[in-house]
C-alpha cells in the first residue's frame, strides 16, 4: 500500500513548512511526529509533497509514525487545523494582551477570556441567575471581575492585571455544568522575549516560536532597551514596540530569537463591512444581517489551499477555499451570528488568523468634523464670528479688537495684506500661515500699517477683512504740507478746518485727534503765509 | 473587476447611483476607501482629531481594497487620488485638508449648488452615511453629487451651502487687470534679459504664447501689457507693464492669477478665447482653447466635468447637460467667448 502524501515538514527552526514553500534539499526537512528526516518530492508532473525515507534507511519511530497511515495522517492535519486560541482555552490559559490607553497614551496589560457559551445554557431565561451566581476566585488582577462580564452576548471578557502579581489567576464555577468556562484560568507573569503580535493599539501574546508577518506591529518583552527603537514601560517591565519589516528583523532576531519575519504569510482582509478596520486585531462588530466579506490573500508566489475552521472546532465544520492562482486573493462571505459571537479561524498549516464576528445591535460611529472660525471682539458685546465657507468681508475697528481663532491646530491659509502710504498701495505681503498664528502676525501687520486682509483656505472659502483706521494715521508731514497747501492761506484755524485736513469723520470727536495738531497745523499755515508773502 | 462592482452598494449605499466605467468605478472605490478610513481612524483614536497620518491611511486604505484593486499597493497610485494627480484630488476638490508633515483631516461638509436640485458634495464624509441620512447621490470618480434636493433639506440636515465664488475662489476681484493697476504696488520697471510678453492668442495654439510684441490694451490714460521674468529652476515672476507718457510701472502679478490676467487681456485686446459646448443628450462637451485657471478647474471638477484630452486647438471636457448652466457662467466670468451647439 502507497503512503499517504505529507504536505508538511519542520524546518531547522521548528516551524511548519508546506511542500509548495519547500526548498529542494535532502536530509533537511523533518517529520513533525517522528521528526525523522523527510525527502522532498517536488517533480514536474506529479503533485507535491514529502514522503518518508524507505524502511531501510528510516529510524525505528520513523517506520511506525502515524504519518504512513491515512488515518494518522487526517488525525494530525484534525489537529493542525485547530486554532492557537481554541487549544489555550482548552489548556485553560488565559490570553495577555498589550494595550495603549486611548487618552493616556500609556501600556497596559490585559488578560482575555471568552464569555459563556450560548450551548452551555440550557435555557436562556436562566442567564441572569448563572451569571449573577458565577463563583469567580481571581488572583493578580487589579479590580475582581463581575459576573455579567461573562454574559454570553459580551464579544470578550477583558480585565486590568496587577504589574506587581507574579502569575494571574481566574477560577470560575457556575452553579451549573459550563464547559466553556468552568476551571482555573492562568497566566504566567510575562518574561524577556515574550511577544505580542497585533496593532499598535492592541497585540496579543503569542507562542515563542511566532511567524511575523510584514506590518504587524509587535511588542516585545526587553530586559534592557536597545537605542533608537520605540520603548513603553508597565511597571517594572520594559516593552519595545515596531512595525515588523525587512528593516527591523536583526531587532526580531536579537530580542525575540525564536521568532521569525514570515516572507510566505498570507493575510486575511475585512474588506467588508466597509467601515471598520481591514486588519481588526479584536472582535469584529456586525449587525446581524450585515454582509462581510473576507479577502485571503496568499503569499505571492504561492497558491495554497485554505481552510476555514470554527473556533471551537466543535461548532462548525470545516470549509475549503480553493485556490485562485499564485498570489491572488479569494473571498469568503461567512455567515453573521444573530447573536453573541462566531469566531473563524482561516488557516494554511499552522498559519492561522482569527476572525472574531460579533453581534451588535449598533456600531458607534461619531462624526467630528474641525470647527474652523475666525472670531473678532471689537469690544461690544457681540463677538463677531467669520466662517470661512460664507467668504465674508468684515470692517474691523483697529482700536481695541482682538482677533482668535478655532481650527486646527497647523491649518495652512494663504493670506495677502495689503499696505498702503499716503493713501497709495506700497505693499502686499503674500504668506502662508498656520491659521492659529494669524493673530500674532496681524498684530505686526496692522502696527505696519495694513488696510485689509484676504484669508485664503482653497475650495473652503476665505475671509476677507478691512481694517478701519483712524484717517491721520500713517500721514507723513510731507503730506500734511501738502494738503495745506490746497487750502486758502489766510484760513482760520478751527477744529472744522483740522478735520479737514485730517479727512476725518465728523462723528470723531477733536479729542481723539493726534496730540499738538492744532499748533502743528497752525505753525504751517503761518509759515505758508509767510512764503506767499515772501517775508522771512 | 466583479468582486469590485459586487461591493458598490455596501461602499455607497443601494441607492446611490455610480458609475459603471471601470477606471471612474476604481477612481470612485478609491476616493471612497480614503473617506472610510478617516472615518473608522478619528474613532479608534482621541488624537486623531490633530489629523491622521498618510501612513495610518494608506496602511488602512492598501489592506482594505488590495483584494479588489490591487493597483493600489503601488508606490504613489494612492497618492494621485489623494493629492498628485493630474486630474481632480481629493485635496483639490476639498474633500480633505492637508496639513503639514504628512497628516490630513476631513472638512466641514459643504454642499455647492451645481444646478437646479442638484449640489456638488465637498466633504470626507463617507458616502453611505448621507445615503443613511436619505439623500440621493450620483457618484462619478470622485466627485459626489447630491441630486433632488434644496436649501432647506440641507440647511436642516446641517449641511452649509457654499457659493461658487466662495468655493473656487480665484476672481472675486472684478477686472482683474485694473485690480492690480489700483491695488498693488509700483516699481520702476526695469526690463532685465529674457523677459518675455505675453502676445495674445496665436493661431492654433491653446496655451498662452509669450514672445517679443506684447499684447498691449489701454487702461486710464496708459497701457498695459504681461511679462514674465526668468527665475531659477524653469520658473517665471510675471509683471504687468503699465506706460503712459512719461513714465512706466511694473506691477507684480502673482503666479495663481497670470491665467486670468492673460484671459483678461485678451478678452479687452478685443480677441478673447473661445468655448464651445456641444449638447448631446445627457452630456455635453466642452471645448475651450485655452489652460483653465485653477478656478475654472475646480469648478469643471465638481460640476461633474471629466478630462477628454486635446482637439487641436481645444482642450475638451465632457460635462453632464445639467451643469452646463453652472459652467457657462463661469466661462463667463473669466471674459470667455462662448458658443453653445444643441439644447440644454
Amino acid at each position: 500500500m502507497t503512503e499517504p502524501r505529507v504536505a508538511f515538514g519542520l524546518d531547522s527552526e521548528g516551524h511548519l513548512v508546506h511542500i509548495s514553500e519547500a526548498d529542494h534539499r535532502t536530509y533537511y526537512y523533518r517529520c513533525p511526529v517522528c521528526e525523522d528526516f523527510l525527502q522532498v518530492r517536488q517533480g514536474e508532473e506529479r503533485i507535491w509533497y514529502f514522503a518518508h525515507l524507505k524502511e531501510e534507511d528510516a529510524t525505528p519511530q520513523s517506520r511506525s509514525c502515524i504519518l504512513r497511515s491515512p488515518i494518522g495522517l487526517r488525525d494530525w492535519l484534525s489537529e493542525v487545523s485547530r486554532s492557537p486560541v481554541e487549544k489555550a482555552e482548552f489548556e485553560r490559559r488565559i490570553q495577555l494582551s498589550v494595550s495603549i490607553h486611548p487618552y493616556t497614551g500609556q501600556i497596559e496589560l490585559k488578560g482575555i477570556l471568552p464569555p459563556i457559551a450560548w450551548k452551555d445554557l440550557p435555557n436562556l431565561s436562566l442567564i441572569d441567575t448563572i451569571l449573577d451566581s458565577l463563583s469567580i476566585h481571581t488572583e493578580g488582577l487589579v479590580h475582581p471581575i463581575d459576573g455579567r462580564a461573562f454574559s454570553p452576548n459580551e464579544a470578550n471578557v477583558i480585565f486590568n492585571l496587577d504589574p506587581t502579581a507574579e502569575n494571574y489567576k481566574v477560577k470560575l464555577k457556575g452553579t451549573i455544568s459550563l464547559p466553556s468556562l468552568d476551571g482555573t484560568w492562568t497566566a504566567n507573569r510575562p518574561s524577556p522575549a515574550d511577544l505580542f503580535v497585533g496593532t499598535m493599539q492592541i497585540a496579543n501574546a503569542v507562542g515563542l516560536k511566532a511567524r511575523l508577518r510584514d506590518g504587524d506591529f509587535i511588542y516585545i518583552l526587553v530586559d534592557h532597551v536597545p537605542p533608537d527603537v520605540p520603548n513603553y514601560r508597565w511597571g517594572e517591565m520594559q516593552f519595545i514596540g515596531f512595525e515588523v519589516s525587512e528593516m527591523n528583523e536583526s531587532v526580531i532576531h536579537n530580542y525575540a530569537p525564536n521568532a521569525i519575519r514570515d516572507t510566505n504569510a498570507f493575510s486575511v482582509d475585512l474588506v467588508l463591512p466597509p467601515t471598520i478596520n481591514p486588519i481588526p486585531a479584536g472582535p469584529i462588530d456586525v449587525i446581524p444581517g450585515e454582509q462581510v466579506l473576507l479577502a485571503v490573500i496568499p503569499p505571492p508566489h504561492l497558491d495554497p489551499e485554505f481552510e476555514v475552521v470554527c473556533v471551537p472546532s466543535s461548532a462548525g465544520g470545516i470549509t475549503s477555499i480553493n485556490p485562485t492562482g499564485l498570489g491572488k486573493p479569494r473571498f469568503y462571505q461567512p455567515q453573521v451570528p444573530e447573536v453573541g459571537s462566531k469566531r473563524l479561524s482561516i488557516h494554511w498549516g499552522s498559519r492561522h488568523n482569527l476572525i472574531h464576528l460579533h453581534a451588535t445591535r449598533e456600531r458607534r460611529c461619531n462624526w467630528v468634523e474641525p470647527d474652523i472660525r475666525l472670531l473678532i471682539d471689537s469690544g461690544h458685546d457681540v463677538i463677531q464670528e467669520l466662517i470661512p465657507w460664507q467668504s465674508p468681508t468684515a470692517s474691523i475697528p483697529i482700536k481695541d479688537f482682538k482677533i482668535s481663532v478655532v481650527g486646527p491646530q497647523d491649518l495652512p491659509v494663504t493670506v495677502e495684506a495689503y499696505f498702503t502710504t499716503e493713501g497709495r498701495p506700497s505693499a502686499i505681503a503674500n504668506e502662508e500661515i498656520a491659521f492659529d498664528r494669524l493673530p500674532e502676525r496681524f498684530s505686526q501687520w496692522i502696527s505696519e500699517g495694513c488696510q485689509r486682509a484676504d484669508i485664503l483656505f482653497g475650495p473652503l472659502g476665505s475671509i476677507h477683512l478691512i481694517f478701519e483706521r483712524n484717517p491721520w494715521e500713517n500721514l507723513s508731514d510731507q503730506e500734511l504740507l501738502y494738503r495745506i497747501e490746497q487750502l486758502d492761506p489766510n484760513i482760520k484755524v478751527t477744529w472744522n478746518v483740522i478735520r479737514q485736513i485730517l479727512r476725518a469723520n465728523p462723528g470723531i470727536p477733536h479729542t481723539e485727534y493726534p496730540t499738538g495738531i492744532r499748533k502743528k497745523v497752525r505753525q504751517l499755515i503761518m509759515a505758508r503765509r509767510r512764503n506767499v508773502r515772501g517775508t522771512p | 473587476m466583479t468582486a469590485l462592482v459586487n461591493v458598490i452598494p455596501d461602499f455607497f449605499g443601494p441607492s446611490t447611483s455610480v458609475s459603471s466605467n471601470p477606471d471612474i468605478l476604481k477612481e470612485a472605490v478609491i476616493a471612497e476607501t480614503f473617506r472610510l478610513a478617516i472615518s473608522s481612524l478619528s474613532q479608534e483614536a482621541p488624537e486623531a482629531r490633530n489629523g491622521i497620518h498618510t501612513n495610518t491611511l494608506r496602511s488602512w486604505i492598501v489592506k482594505k481594497i488590495r483584494s479588489l484593486i490591487p493597483e493600489i499597493a503601488e508606490a504613489r497610485y494612492l497618492e494621485q487620488v489623494i493629492r498628485e494627480g493630474k486630474g481632480p484630488t481629493l485635496e483639490f476638490i476639498g474633500d480633505v485638508i492637508v496639513l503639514p508633515r504628512g497628516y490630513f483631516i476631513p472638512t466641514r461638509t459643504r454642499a455647492i449648488p451645481i444646478a437646479n436640485g442638484r449640489y456638488g458634495i465637498v466633504s470626507a464624509k463617507p458616502t453611505r452615511r448621507f445615503s443613511e441620512e436619505g439623500f440621493k447621490m450620483e457618484v462619478n470618480g470622485m466627485i459626489r453629487v447630491f441630486t433632488d434636493t434644496t436649501d432647506t433639506i440641507l440647511e436642516q440636515s446641517d449641511i452649509p451651502i457654499q457659493s461658487r465664488e466662495s468655493y473656487i475662489g480665484g476672481h472675486s476681484k472684478g477686472d482683474i487687470i485694473e485690480y492690480f493697476i489700483n491695488q498693488s504696488p509700483r516699481n520702476e520697471w526695469c526690463r532685465g534679459t529674457g523677459w518675455e510678453a505675453y502676445i495674445g492668442q496665436h493661431p492654433g495654439q491653446y496655451d498662452f504664447v509669450w514672445g517679443d510684441r506684447p499684447l498691449a490694451i489701454k487702461k486710464g490714460d496708459g497701457y498695459v501689457s504681461l511679462w514674465r521674468e526668468p527665475r531659477e529652476f524653469n520658473s517665471f515672476a510675471y509683471w504687468l507693464c503699465y506706460q503712459g507718457q512719461g513714465w512706466k510701472y511694473a506691477i507684480h502679478v502673482p503666479n495663481k492669477e497670470v491665467r486670468l490676467a492673460c484671459l483678461s487681456l485678451d478678452t479687452q485686446g478685443g480677441l478673447p478665447r473661445k468655448a464651445e459646448i456641444i449638447v448631446k443628450g445627457d452630456v455635453a462637451e466642452v471645448r475651450i482653447n485655452f489652460p483653465p485657471p485653477g478656478s475654472t478647474l475646480r469648478w469643471l471638477y465638481i460640476s461633474g466635468g471629466r478630462w477628454k484630452g486635446f482637439r487641436a486647438p481645444y482642450i475638451c471636457w465632457e460635462v453632464p447637460s445639467t451643469s452646463i448652466s453652472g459652467i457657462k457662467d463661469e466661462l463667463h466670468q473669466i471674459g470667455v467667448s462662448i458658443n453653445i451647439e444643441g439644447t440644454i
